[in-house]
């Protein structure tokens, strides 16, 4: 092309009409582009969350009690931890967290709240599970509901996919996650979620107004089996936060803290791939609603009403 | 890690200064720990796995939580030497149903967690609050002015001791002499004292007017030497000097209270007073005198207690006033227990509150009666189950003690004896000896007073009608059933052959009952008559497995008293008593040894026996005494209860009946608690009324802001108690607290000892001081040494866990058990835990008993313990007052007329007897208060976790009211009364604080009633600025947020205004019968 | 432009400047603590700033590629300084993005592990396309033979114009579908939402090369010619339509009985913020219009295209704020209180300041991109830049 015929025929070319080759270059530019986004998004979309443990190394043997005789009569409490170690029994996959609130006993108390709180050591302004009131009715005919929300562990979690990073997916256990590790911060999943369910951890501290900041504060939290503690900008500040299902108390046997704690016993919790569990049986009570279900979320936690 | 903890706090000890800073806490943080592969496989990621601490035992301790008085069991997880969480004790009866036996392993007892309430999980923000104070505070202000210095406990000892010119340095006081607690204690020998006190009785006893002048004349001679001890010589019956030192508490749990008590009897005064009546008072009192037995030919012996619903097995149950979810003795143990029930459909419930509470959201039945009028509601339902035959006859027609064993009843009412009625009043019981229906007998009986002694009287027994014939009855036969006709109006012929017109307790209250029309009853009440039958039906249509539940709601009014007769009636008539789903009693381990043991805990070396009046003027029959001077008296006296605590600081500022010198005050604010509590405020700011005023707190708080001194607290997270139980377990227990965190007060020496100050260590070095035997060498016993507070609380301990006879004791804790126990306390510091010290002091022998209940957090028996069949095993057993003869020989001392003895209705009035209507005018909101699951009084503020769950409260209004006051929600208003126009709290240190908070809308409360929640609106408790040593501390104002309504209660113009309204009876003040207005601000 | 008015000029961005970069150092100490953004309302101001600017970027590319296409006057010469505005605003959008996010440092994942699944990760990579496109033509432009050349020696100017415009074109839009995609919030679910993303962002273009137009040449040409005819029937059009298709969402909602939609339409007329609608967005765009459809003077179509550049900023946060502002869970905000968990919004003083940083560093950088440029370029094309 270094000729001068050829830098002739250029200079002609490099008028100001549009020629053909303009427009073969343009689509094959513009549709090579489109086709490669349209690849990367379908392969995206396609694509397996990013990888959790699975297979036999999830299988976690909890000891049964030996000094506690669990029936039918004892605490719904120790009949659900004592169905754990069946579900723990078994690799990951094969497990499905399901919880079951039954609204009518649930008395609006607020200790699963401050339990998930305090648990899992979360600062102001990050909670997993509020529990909201409605009044209806007109005096004297009126009444009251409570409804506990914690995260619905969407089916299909409007959360994960709008994730830019793969910072959160849905477990095979049905439970979605966040990897503060990954998480950068960006809260496109708090406005994706419709159910509020998640928190941005903004760096606070309930003590930050005293004349000291008090030290249990600082305690790291359990989170997801490992240490998190509140220093500097380190994770979980800066992330999004959710709730979790307890995932490191159930990987010890032990049911989630918002269950244990409940004074009304409204919550049910469980293996919902055990048809005998108890959970199984409260899900397929008709008296059942989800919350939102017009979404399309499909929330893995059911209300009884 | 934990040996860094130590060390740093045992550093923090002594270096920090007069507040608590996190550095004293010591906190080894790790960010990350050790891999642990038992937490593989929840996450890839680059960050370590780490192992969950709070699972294992050995972090784990148990105790008993105390953020309000219900005291759930909790198990106390500790990471890094931190208290990190806490959960529900799930060997503790109040957190799981069933708890686990006590033959659970630790380690498998520290996988389960049990339930607990919001606020219980919160205790480690209450210990771990900035504000709390470690070292003594001493006024560098005026009183209320909140500047403050910090001094050695010693020294602050040594002046409250000896006195002097303590606030020469506050301009004002350069010269004032406070007199120290050694000169107050004039009388020092406790024989005198005995003495003395037999002596006053024997003038009390005295009806004759010259012959109690006699016996006056004669006590003054036989005691002329020791005359200059007493208050006033001519008043001998004021006690001895002694009495101007006031003891007083709020929230005192056994345990500590023998701490008080010790100083206090060794000391002579007869002032040793708590919070029952702003509590429930009535309720107590009420069930205090249905109580009472028939012992010696009279009624004695009544307990200070009341009965709850056994929500385990209830059918149905109404409440009333009670608030179940959100308060009540409490919400871990009963909520657990009713929501199950309901959702099975095995329980239903109806609920009689003016506010559509939590509790009524459950409730079949909601009843929004008008506050105060609780009698009514009672009676019509009482009408209409006399109407309707729906009371259980056979139960009431039992007389005595072996009619109910033959009709297989443990207690039995007295609602067949017959009353003698004279000048149409109900007076006492016919006595059948005094009419000639049968002869005298001489008869013994154990001294309830010493165990070694025996009374000797003569019965003269009671009467019934059997098959309208009188019979003469003994009531606590146990050999011969005897059953009266039920509804007896009759003359009966003496043998004297006067006619004596009597009517049986049932006629009486039956007629009590239909004074209105059942239409009228439930128009007075404000209630739909239908509704109202509909509730009645259901009540008795479920055997003994129904009930009453009633709590403040009808007991704390001016009615309160007659309120809770009426309730208490109610479950007479249903005859639950002791029964499976009906009326449970409480039940407890001895741990002072007075029901067997090791050690007997209970007496007190170098007793100088309290007597004389008492500064609030209690248990003793004002026309008895000395200063009896015609109604109304100057300030009301209470012959049928205690504990009255509106009447401490009044009293005190009326120097009625005598004036004091020196005030103790643990762990209460009766300026904040009280209904008019600011009316308390003019007294304790005035150093002329009140020259010594110290406190116990943990920080500085709304009544302790004005002491002279005030001395810090370890937090029930950091202390020993016995917590007891509550009138809802059917389980016999008793929950031990303990210390689950290394204190945080300043460590001192008492006794020689090393200890944080407490309550514990400033009674004692008090005592120290004055040479008193109560505490110290030998004051357990020969050779056993009370000279720190473990001295007694192990002891305690020993005797629980041996129990009460042979072959009741716990088992030894194993090697593995006693590993644990070690491990879980090596974060806690010598001063509160050493072993050798402790297993000397428990003895070797009981030492590994004494682990196996602390590792538990209490002894609990097992849960199916609790019932015998459809019975409850542990039984009140005993007489039931449906009329109460001793009641109705008492006086109002507002008016010199006497009480009605039956279940009555009555309105709100004044101390006199007056109608409050003027005081109402112009006033149309009815004002009523209420808790909210989220806070305890003046106690819960620090606790940062739960200010999001209610970051203030308001004015709860109705929509009807709202709209009729063209109120929005948000609205800003002041509450407003006839006798505080203002709407303020004026703290008399140049500060004032409006009553206003914003009003809250909805559905779910009766129109023209209004309500606020307890616990916000505070003005010291961390929420305003002080100063210590020159230093300004700033208060966080979340801390103030909201509205504290009780200055807008009524005052009682026949009272001066320095106090608010009373129950006369069961002493309970008015928390819910003010009428305010709201002005918009 | 007389020496003084620059003067201010420079004092005003150099005050700017320092008072915002304090505010951003302040926030590079302490977190997002001094942030009002919460939970609830997670995207606030800074978000706003981002779409602006991303949207400023694809329309000043947009109209530029079409005025170089249809050879409007100015524009082929001039096509530098499109390029490096549309440049710079990319740079300065995600800068304020960056600055949003809890934990900045790992910006670089949306680029080395991104969910292309996720709009946003979409978008990242796209403005890295985009970006790189604009250097390449930023290149070949240099390559012409004449300035007012269509091609460049190599040819591929014009299919990278084309490859640019379509991506000027596609992720205005797709910042609206980027919000769009979220069925949490029906009032972003509206496909009309994307359009008025598009909208604003071809009439903010079209004033921001306006403005920096009426800078660089305001004595050699007359308004009423080209490029500013264009730029201002362009101003005007977008805007008309802009209102138009606002008019069909607000009037469509206010027929619908979807009430969530509904109340956010209604924060935005009568909420706390009504006067940013009524005051910013309706007064300074009817301002902006009349002074440009009278426009005769430079001074007038620049502070009317300044009014449209800054004023639209309340367009995006219109779209963006009550979108968020309403709760699908009844009673949620008074389950569990915290000012981070409240529907309602308004931006901290900290985030006015960074705000006003990031402006002057979009506008700093733009002007020092266009010293350092032209002295590369000058010698070989002979205008500035
Ligand atoms: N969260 C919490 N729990 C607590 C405590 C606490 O401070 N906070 N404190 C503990 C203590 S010390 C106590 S004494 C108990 C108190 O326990 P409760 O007595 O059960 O609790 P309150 O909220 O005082 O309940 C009073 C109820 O009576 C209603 N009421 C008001 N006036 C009337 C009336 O005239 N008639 C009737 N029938 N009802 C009326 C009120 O609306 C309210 O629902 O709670 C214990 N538990
Ligand atoms: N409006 C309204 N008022 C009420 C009620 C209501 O329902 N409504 N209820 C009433 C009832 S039932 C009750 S029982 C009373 C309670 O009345 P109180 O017994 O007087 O009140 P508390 O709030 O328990 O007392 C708290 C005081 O003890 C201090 N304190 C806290 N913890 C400790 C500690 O560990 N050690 C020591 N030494 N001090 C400590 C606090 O700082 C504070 O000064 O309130 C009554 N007041
Ligand atoms: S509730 Fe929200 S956060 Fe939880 S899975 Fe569903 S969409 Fe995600
Ligand atoms: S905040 Fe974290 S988890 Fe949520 S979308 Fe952004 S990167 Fe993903
Ligand atoms: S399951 Fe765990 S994380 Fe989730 S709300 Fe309950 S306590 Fe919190
Ligand atoms: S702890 Fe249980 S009863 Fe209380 S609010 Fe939560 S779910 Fe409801
Ligand atoms: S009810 Fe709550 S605050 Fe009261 S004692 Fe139990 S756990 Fe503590
Ligand atoms: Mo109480």
């Amino acid at each position: 092309m270094n000729n001068k015929e050829e830098t002739k025929e250029e200079l002609e070319e490099h008028s100001s009409e549009l020629t053909r080759r303009d427009f073969l270059r343009s689509a094959a530019v513009v549709g090579g582009g489109v086709a490669v986004a349209v690849g990367a998004v379908t392969v995206a979309k396609l694509s397996s969350p990013p990888k959790t443990p699975t297979g036999p190394e999830t299988i976690r043997t909890v000891s049964e009690m030996k000094t506690v005789s669990i029936t039918e009569q004892s605490d719904i409490l120790l009949r659900m931890q004592d169905e754990l170690r069946a579900a723990l029994a078994k690799p990951v996959e094969q497990r499905k967290w399901r919880m079951v609130i039954d609204t009518r006993k649930c008395v609006g108390c607020h200790a699963c709240t401050i339990a998930c709180i305090v648990e899992n050591k979360l600062p102001p302004g990050v909670v997993y599970r509020p529990v909201v009131q409605e009044e209806f009715g007109k005096y004297p005919n009126l009444q009251l509901r409570f409804f506990p929300r914690p995260c619905m562990q969407c089916d299909n979690p409007t959360c994960v996919s709008v994730c830019p990073v793969h910072a959160t997916w849905k477990r095979p256990d049905g439970v979605v996650i966040v990897n503060y590790e990954r998480c950068i911060g960006c809260r496109y999943c708090l406005s994706a979620c419709p159910y509020g369910a998640r928190t941005s951890d903004y760096g606070h501290f309930y003590t930050e107004n005293t004349p000291e900041i008090q030290p249990y504060e600082r305690l790291s939290n359990n989170e997801y089996g490992k240490a998190w503690d509140r220093k500097g900008h380190s994770s979980p500040k800066g992330n999004a936060r959710k709730c979790h299902f307890c995932l490191h108390r159930l990987n010890e046997g032990q049911l989630p803290m918002c269950v244990t704690t409940c004074i009304g016993r409204a919550n049910y919790f469980g293996d919902a791939n055990d048809p005998y569990s108890i959970v199984s049986q409260m899900a397929r009570l008709p008296n059942q609603v989800r919350l939102l279900e017009e979404k399309g979320t499909k929330p893995a936690v059911i209300y009884l009403i | 890690m934990k040996d860094d903890a130590m060390k740093l706090s045992r550093r923090g000890f002594l270096s920090k200064g007069a507040l608590l800073g996190s550095g004293l806490l010591g906190l080894a943080l790790s960010s990350e720990r050790a891999d642990a592969k038992s937490q593989s496989a929840i996450l890839f990621a680059k960050r370590p796995d780490t192992p969950y601490e709070l699972n294992n035992p050995e972090n784990i301790l148990y105790s008993v939580c105390l953020n309000c008085n219900t005291g759930c069991g909790i198990k106390c997880k500790i990471q890094d030497g931190i208290l990190a969480k806490i959960d529900g004790n799930p060997y503790n009866p109040w957190n799981l149903v069933p708890h686990v036996p006590m033959t659970t392993s630790l380690d498998d007892a520290a996988k389960i967690d049990g339930g607990l309430c919001p606020k219980g999980q919160c205790g480690i923000q209450i210990a771990y609050d900035p504000y709390r104070i470690r070292k003594v505070l001493k006024r560098a202000g005026k009183r209320g002015e909140n500047k403050w210095i910090s001094i050695p406990f010693d020294k602050a000892v040594q002046e409250i001791v000896e006195g002097g010119k303590l606030f020469s340095h506050i301009t004002g006081e350069e010269s004032r002499n406070v007199e120290g607690l050694r000169s107050i204690m004039a009388l020092k020998d406790g024989n005198i004292a005995k003495e003395m006190g037999n002596d006053i009785q024997g003038i009390w006893d005295e009806k004759d007017k010259e012959k109690k002048k006699q016996r006056i004349a004669g006590f003054k001679e036989k005691h002329k030497d020791n005359l200059n001890t007493l208050i006033d010589s001519e008043h001998p019956d004021l006690g001895p000097k002694n009495n101007q030192f006031i003891l007083a508490w709020g929230r005192l749990k056994n345990g500590r209270k023998e701490f008080i008590t010790r100083l206090g009897d060794s000391f002579g005064t007869k002032n040793q007073h708590g919070h029952t009546t702003v509590c429930q008072g009535s309720l107590y009192f009420t069930c205090k005198a249905i109580s009472e037995q028939y012992e010696a030919g009279k009624f004695a012996g009544g307990q200070k207690f009341y009965w709850q619903s056994d929500l385990e097995n209830a059918k149905y149950v109404l409440f009333v006033g009670a608030n179940l979810f959100e308060a009540n003795y409490g919400p871990t143990n009963r909520t657990a227990r009713l929501t199950k029930n309901l959702s099975s459909g095995f329980t239903k419930i109806a609920v009689a509150d003016p506010r559509f509470s939590k509790l009524a959201s459950k409730a079949e039945t909601w009843l929004p009666i008008k506050p105060g009028e609780d009698a009514a509601l009672a009676l019509a339902m009482i009408q209409w189950m006399m109407a309707n035959h729906r009371y259980d006859e056979k139960f009431l027609r039992n007389a005595n003690k072996a009619a109910a064993k033959e009709t297989s009843e443990s207690s039995w009412a007295n609602a067949t004896w017959l009353v003698e009625i004279k000048d149409g009043k109900p007076g006492k019981f016919v006595r059948a000896a005094e009419v000639g229906l049968a002869s005298p007998q001489k008869r013994k009986i154990p001294d309830p007073k010493d165990k070694d002694k025996e009374i000797e009287y003569e019965e003269k027994f009671l009467l019934v009608m059997v098959n309208g014939k009188p019979k003469a009855f003994d009531p606590n036969d146990e050999k011969n059933p005897v059953y009266g006709d039920l509804l007896v109006d009759a003359e009966i012929a003496s043998s004297a052959g006067e006619k004596i017109k009597v009517k049986s307790g049932m006629q009486l209250l039956k007629e009590s009952a239909e004074k209105k029309s059942l239409k009228d009853w439930c128009e007075t009440a404000g209630l739909n008559e239908k509704e109202v039958i509909r509730v009645a039906k259901e009540l008795t249509s479920y055997g003994k497995q129904a009930s009453v539940d009633i709590h403040r709601g009808p007991a704390q009014h001016t009615n309160g008293f007659y309120n809770v007769l009426a309730w208490m009636s109610v479950n007479m008539l249903l005859g639950n008593f002791d029964w499976k789903g009906g009326m449970v009693k409480a039940s407890t381990y001895k741990y002072d040894g007075s029901k067997g043991g090791l050690f007997d805990l209970k007496k007190v070396k170098g007793k100088v026996s309290p007597f004389g009046i008492s500064s609030i003027r209690h248990e003793t029959d004002y026309e008895k005494t000395t200063i009896f001077s015609g109604y109304p008296a100057k300030r009301n006296w209470y012959p049928l209860s205690s504990d009255i605590y509106e009447e401490l600081v009044p009293s005190i500022g009326d120097a009625y009946p005598y004036p004091i010198k020196a005030l103790f005050l643990y762990m209460g604010t009766p300026v904040y608690a009280l209904p008019a509590g600011h009316t308390n405020i003019e007294v304790l700011a005035d150093v002329n009324k009140l020259p010594l005023f110290f406190c116990n707190d943990i920080l500085i708080g709304t009544s302790s802001m004005y002491a002279d001194y005030i001395f810090p607290d370890l937090s029930y997270l950091e202390r020993w108690e016995f917590q007891g139980s509550h009138p809802n377990m059917p389980n016999k227990v008793e929950c031990v607290r303990q210390p689950v965190i290394p204190p945080i007060p300043e460590l001192i020496t008492v006794y020689g000892e090393e200890m944080p100050i407490s309550l514990e260590a400033l009674m004692m070095a008090i005592s120290e001081k004055l040479g008193l035997k109560a505490f110290g060498k030998d004051a357990i016993g020969d050779g056993i040494d009370f000279k720190r507070p473990e001295d007694f609380y192990l002891r305690a301990v020993v005797n629980l866990a041996l129990g009460e006879e042979p072959g009741k004791e716990v088992p030894d804790a194993d090697d593995r058990e006693t590993e644990i126990f070690l491990k879980s306390r090596t974060h806690l510091h010598k001063s509160v835990f050493d072993e050798k010290k402790w297993e000397e002091i428990a003895g070797t022998d009981n030492w590994k008993k004494v682990i196996y209940i602390l590792n538990r957090g209490g002894r609990f028996e097992p849960h199916e313990k609790a019932y015998d069949g459809d019975k409850l095993a542990h039984k009140y057993a005993s007489l039931l007052n449906l009329y109460q003869e001793k009641t109705a020989g008492k006086k109002y001392a507002g008016t010199g007329k006497s009480y009605p003895g039956i279940a009555t209705y009555l309105t709100v009035a004044n101390y006199i007897g007056e109608s409050l209507d003027k005081l109402s005018q112009g006033y149309d909101l009815h004002l009523i208060t209420n808790r909210s699951i989220t806070h305890t009084k003046s106690r819960t503020i620090p606790a940062y976790w739960l200010h999001p769950l209610m970051q203030e409260n308001g004015i709860v209004m109705s929509s009807h009211d709202a709209a009729r006051l063209g109120l929005k929600p948000g609205d800003l208003v002041k509450v407003v009364s006839a006798t505080n126009p203002e709407g303020i709290w004026d703290f008399k240190n140049g500060k004032k604080k409006t009553m206003t908070g914003k009003i809250l809308i909805t559905e779910g409360i009766r129109p023209g009633v209004i309500s606020f929640t307890l616990g916000f609106g505070h003005w010291a408790t961390g929420a305003a600025d002080f100063q210590i040593d020159g230093k300004k501390i700033k208060g966080d104002s979340s801390r103030a947020k909201g509205i504290h309504a009780n200055a807008a209660m009524w005052t009682d113009p026949s009272l001066r205004n320095n106090t608010c309204l009373i129950d006369p009876v069961g002493g309970s003040v008015s928390f819910y019968d003010t009428k305010v207005k709201l002005l918009k601000v | 432009m007389k020496e003084n008015s620059a003067r201010n000029l420079y004092v005003l961005w150099a005050v700017a400047f320092i008072v915002g970069l304090i505010a951003f150092i302040m926030k590079l100490v302490t977190g997002e603590r001094l942030a009002g953004y919460g939970s609830y309302v997670p995207w606030g101001l800074w978000v706003g700033l981002y779409f602006h600017f991303i949207g400023i970027a694809g329309g000043a590319f947009a109209i530029g590629a079409i005025g170089y296409f249809l050879n409007f006057k100015g524009f082929r010469e001039h096509i530098r300084v499109i390029l490096l505005l549309s440049a710079c605003s990319i740079v300065t959008g995600l800068f304020s993005i960056w600055l949003d996010i809890g934990q900045p440092f790992r910006f670089a994942r949306i680029l080395y592990s991104p969910n292309f699944g996720s709009m946003m990760a979409f978008n990242a990579w796209m403005y890295l396309v985009f970006f790189v496109i604009i250097a390449r033509i930023f290149y070949l432009t240099m390559n012409k033979i004449h300035q007012n050349d269509l091609h460049d020696k190599s040819g591929w100017l014009v299919p990278l114009f084309a490859f640019g415009f379509v991506f000027s074109i596609a992720f205005p839009s797709q910042s609206g579908s980027f919000l769009g995609v979220v069925d949490a919030k029906p009032f972003w679910s509206s496909p009309l939402v994307p359009l008025l993303f598009l909208a604003s962002a071809i009439t903010c273009g079209a004033a921001a090369i306006l403005l920096v137009f009426t800078f660089l040449f305001p004595t050699q040409t007359s308004v009423r010619e080209q490029p500013f005819s264009m730029l201002r029937y362009t101003i005007i059009g977008g805007m008309a339509f802009y209102f138009i298709a606002e008019f069909a969402e607000f009037s469509l909602v206010f027929w619908s009985p979807n009430s969530e939609i509904r109340t956010a339409v209604e924060l935005i007329l009568f909420g706390p913020f009504w006067w940013v609608f009524w005051f910013v967005h309706i007064g300074g765009s009817i301002a902006a219009l009349i002074m440009l459809i009278r426009g005769h003077s430079f001074k007038l179509l620049g502070t009317a295209s300044f009014i449209v550049v800054v004023g639209f900023l309340s367009a995006r946060l219109n779209i963006l704020i009550p979108g968020q502002a309403v709760s699908q869970l009844k009673g949620l905000q008074e389950a569990f209180y915290h000012f981070r968990l409240r529907y309602d919004y308004s931006p901290t003083f900290n985030e006015y300041l960074i705000a006003i940083f990031i402006g002057a560093f979009g506008v700093g950088l733009f002007y020092s991109g266009m010293k350092l440029l032209s002295k590369i370029t000058k010698k070989r094309i002979g205008t500035p830049l």
